[in-house]
């Protein structure tokens, strides 16, 4: 199934990806290549149903309470991870500009 | 004396005897890798001085009781997508080149607390685990310790790598669809894929989440078996996991007549494009078996077939959600100066992520889009439960089914140019990852220098069946 230009353009996007133009032959290309093979799908017949009732599935609870591991969490050793930050905060580019309000 | 040689219970009896002591061991194999890791690259860290601590405490522990666990002391390799506190973790990604994970996934909690093992650094992988020959690492290819020109398999093909190598005497992998069965049957050596759910995967860099899990590698199936038990059971951090079962004895299990199984050999497991070498030791091994008494059947898996194309939905839809949070504010090297978050999330991406994580996310990206969700996804979810009923209704007439667990014998690095050659790797271990069976891969001959393996595929919480039927074609493959 051949996939357009835009389409994988788009799709990209909504990955958060960005695509050289080389890249997106190369992305239509395999993409069709996967797209053919994985069609194959509609060929089998089946009657069973994902998360039939017969199945012996369960819902799994607990509190919403804050766990141990997230009150003895090494805090500085995590925001260290984040590639900026000032004191106890990770930075992060502004979301909002003062004329888009 | 050479240590890599040793099954675990061997060393822990020298250990026991206090003919060597850990951290001489620990000693012997750091050296070990520094020489012969140039070969296989095997590794991506390297924990010199945490691991000396660990013998060292390891040591304390025997010293002081003769009743220490089997694992203490016992020196082991990590895949680099399991956290490990302090050292580095990076999933083979330049996007986690410089992680430090600020706590222990649950496995490797529970190894520590079991002796401690001794951890002697983390193993390279094909990038958050996508691939099955390790040749997609950002950081470096792992090749195979049988023959340099060939590859270890994937994704686990360090953890794998290490053992056969004797850079280590046991390694932990992970697996969403053969990541720990192809590189150990590549590198001939035992792997367990257990049951989904039944090891925490908290602390396991998130692939495809419905279908991950961490299992074992060791050379021999008594070892395998050890392991599981140490890392298997509940975990309140992670509620796929489930409720603790029979712990396995190894005194008693190991006892166990596996002639009380009887062997299902599915026919889509041996099509003409099996490699004959395989085919052939494999129908060896399945006469031998007749004739040392076991009721064999041969039957039928029509969903076989399936089962990769409905995969490779199922996954990427799960790695495009996934991989999200990757995203450049969290990790990464963004510089947020003059940037919008735009531009910050696609940097990071683009330059972070691999080609083939790419496309993974691309294609799940796509799969989910609107207008392609109920002829893609919704139609993957009908196919895979499908294959669980399938196999529910074969495992009434059979406890454990063989078969190869790959189509062909270890391939040149570079060989397989084209994503889907890669994938159909793949192609017999799809269906028991999609229905969330154990499944081991046990070496059992060679061919003109390379590992051969079979496969063990149990029912749902039945580790302990394939378990014993490995650890008894061990002893008459031997002979």
């Amino acid at each position: 199934m051949p996939i357009s230009e835009q389409e994988i353009k788009h799709i990209a996007e909504l990955s958060r990806i960005r695509l050289t133009s080389k890249d997106i032959v190369c992305y239509q290309k395999d993409l069709a290549e996967i797209l053919a093979y994985v069609d194959k799908l509609k060929k089998l017949e089946t009657k069973a149903k994902p998360l039939n009732k017969n199945r012996d599935l369960k819902n799994i609870f607990r509190d919403d309470n804050g766990e141990e591991w997230v009150v003895n969490y090494e805090v500085k050793k995590l925001l260290e991870d984040a590639p900026e930050n000032i004191k106890e905060f990770i930075k992060v580019p502004v979301i909002f500009k003062k004329n888009e309000l | 004396m050479n240590y890599e040689n040793l099954t675990i219970f061997e060393l822990q009896a020298l250990f026991k005897t206090h003919k060597v002591s850990p951290v001489e061991v620990a000693n012997y194999f750091l050296k070990k890798i520094k020489k012969d890791d140039k070969k296989f690259n095997a590794f991506l860290s390297i924990r010199s001085e945490e691991a000396l601590r660990e013998a060292r405490e390891a040591e304390k522990k025997i010293m002081a009781n003769q009743d220490f666990h089997p694992l203490a002391g016992i020196p082991t390799a990590i895949k680099d997508n399991i956290l490990t506190k302090g050292g580095l973790t990076t999933a083979g990604s330049k996007i986690l080149k410089n992680y430090r994970a600020s706590y222990d996934a649950t496995v490797i909690k529970k190894l520590k607390n079991k002796g401690p093992v001794v951890i002697l650094g983390k193993t390279n992988l094909d990038e958050f685990a996508m691939g099955s020959s390790t040749e997609n690492s950002a950081f470096h290819t792992t090749k195979n310790p049988h023959d340099l020109t060939r590859v270890p398999g994937g994704s686990s093909g360090g953890s794998a790598a290490a053992v056969a190598g004797g850079e280590c005497l046991f390694s932990l992998g992970s697996e969403t669809n053969g990541s720990i069965r192809l590189p150990a049957a590549f590198c001939g050596v035992v792997g367990l894929k257990p049951t989904y759910g039944s090891v925490s995967r908290f602390g396991l860099i998130a692939m495809a989440s419905s279908l991950d899990v961490i299992g074992p590698m060791a050379k021999t199936a008594k070892e395998v078996a050890l392991i599981f038990d140490v890392i298997s059971g509940r975990d309140k951090l992670d509620s796929t996991s489930f409720e603790d079962y029979d712990v396995i004895s190894q005194e008693q299990i190991f006892k166990k007549d596996p002639r009380e199984f009887k062997i299902g050999i599915p026919e889509e497991y041996f099509p003409k494009e099996l490699d004959p070498a395989i085919n052939n030791k494999l129908k060896q091994i399945i006469d031998k078996l007749a004739n040392n008494g076991f009721k064999i059947e041969r039957l039928s898996l029509p969903c076989t077939d399936y089962a990769l194309a409905a995969y490779y939905i199922i996954m990427p839809a799960e790695v495009s959600a996934n991989l999200a949070r990757f995203d450049g504010i969290r990790y990464g090297e963004f510089s947020s100066q003059k940037k919008d978050i735009l531009s910050v999330y696609l940097d990071s991406r683009t330059k972070g992520l691999g080609a083939e994580v790419k496309r993974r996310i691309i294609l799940g990206t796509y799969v989910l889009s609107a207008g392609y969700y109920d002829a893609y996804y919704a139609k993957a979810l009908e196919v895979k439960e499908a294959i669980r009923e399938e196999f529910n209704a074969t495992f009434k007439k059979v406890d454990i089914l063989l078969g190869p667990v790959s189509p062909s014998l270890p391939f040149k690095l570079g060989e397989k140019t084209s994503p889907l050659e890669m994938y159909l790797n793949d192609i017999f271990t799809s269906a028991s990852s999609l229905a969330g069976l154990p499944a081991l891969s046990l070496p059992c001959g060679k061919s003109k220098g390379l590992p051969i393996a079979l496969q063990l595929i149990g029912k749902p919480f039945r580790e302990e069946d394939i378990l014993v039927l490995a650890h008894y074609l061990e002893r008459i493959l031997k002979t």
